[in-house]
């Protein structure tokens, strides 16, 4: 970087402008901010690069190993989808059959001992036949 | 098998050379070592890029790991005849550039906003050239008031004076990076440095003012 030779040096830049401004012959205000503008785009030039640390790589891998989908478990989900679920519906199935059967066949038995008892008493009081159809609704 | 000679990585702009088609197909393949020798060639070219525009170290190296996982994921589309520095170039520049609204979103969520060079910037990235401790509070000083002045400047204008000035790349360059004529870049940078010069005025005026 060109500086120049006539720049005083002091503790921070603004005191060196203040410097500048109070010297002797009072520079005119214009160059100096000329001066200070030039001074400051030479910064483009100054700038020292970067450099990537040792590990710079394995900290890309690990954001790309982060950033994809999870991965899923196809084998139990297949074995979930493909087996437990049918044998659960069908296990709903056959307990429903199950106590479907259960319910009616006790509801007509419980039908058939009250068409006995009505039969029994009918016989013994002689009253002929009883249609019990309505007797049982 | 890489078959370009390694960047010079001391000055800008050496490391634009295109890609063997053998070691793209290997990039395409997902073959990692391919891949890593692609990030080793790259970093810094695309670490000083992001720095240029965001000025802190957290930030810039977040920046750039998202370029290459951008890049690796993108492989595919990716044309052999491009160069790839200027393809990274593109997304080092969009990535910067994101980052700089998602701060700056953040901020004004978080209170007032402000210029997004903060004082550690220039501390991420001046380095001292001499051992005056002056000079080098002065460098660092004069770094922060450019990068305020072309953080003020329009997006297209910041781009182009940061590839142009920083990076020593060519309208032509700079044009495949923003895809625009080489005429429209260089109307770009003309109007980013005469908009530089006006701003970097007003500030040494008020400056000088204040002293007085």
């Amino acid at each position: 970087m060109n500086r120049q030779n006539d720049e005083k040096t002091a503790s921070n830049p603004r005191e060196r402008m203040t410097m500048k401004s109070s010297g002797n012959g009072a520079p005119d205000t214009q160059s100096r901010i000329e001066q200070e503008v030039e001074a400051t785009l030479r910064r483009f030039e100054a700038e020292a690069p970067p450099k990537a640390g040792p590990d710079f790589y394995f900290a890309v891998k690990r954001k790309i190993r982060q950033q994809e989908p999870a991965p899923r478990a196809p084998e139990r989900l297949g074995f979930g989808r493909r087996v437990l679920v049918p044998a659960f519906f069908a296990l709903m199935v056959v307990l429903n059959i199950v106590a479907a059967v259960l319910v009616f066949s006790s509801q007509k038995t419980e039908l058939q001992a009250k068409e006995q008892g009505f039969s029994a008493l009918a016989q013994e009081y002689a009253l002929g036949r009883i249609d019990y159809a309505g007797y049982s609704k | 098998m890489i078959k370009w000679p390694a960047p010079d990585i001391s000055s800008a702009g050496k490391e634009r050379l295109y890609l063997d088609p053998e070691f793209l197909e290997r990039l395409r393949a997902g073959d990692e070592d391919a891949f890593r020798s692609l990030v080793t060639q790259y970093q810094d070219l695309v670490l000083r890029v992001c720095l240029r525009f965001l000025r802190n170290k957290e930030d810039t190296e977040d920046a750039a790991q998202d370029v290459f996982v951008e890049a690796y994921r993108n492989l595919s589309g990716f044309r052999a005849e491009a160069e790839i520095s200027t393809w990274l170039y593109r997304i080092a520049t969009t990535k910067s550039l994101d980052a700089i609204r998602r701060k700056s979103r953040k901020k004004r969520q978080d209170g007032p906003p402000s210029a997004f060079a903060g004082p550690e910037a220039a501390e991420a990235v001046s380095a001292p050239e001499s051992e005056d401790p002056g000079r080098i509070l002065e460098d660092k000083e004069r770094s922060r008031v450019l990068h305020e002045a072309i953080a003020s400047l329009p997006e297209n204008q910041r781009i182009a004076i940061t590839l142009s000035r920083f990076e020593g790349l060519g309208n032509r360059e700079i044009g495949a990076v923003l895809e625009l004529s080489v005429v429209s870049v260089d109307s770009l940078i003309y109007r980013a440095q005469k908009n530089l010069r006006k701003w970097l005025h007003k500030y040494y005026s008020r400056q000088i003012e204040n002293e007085g």
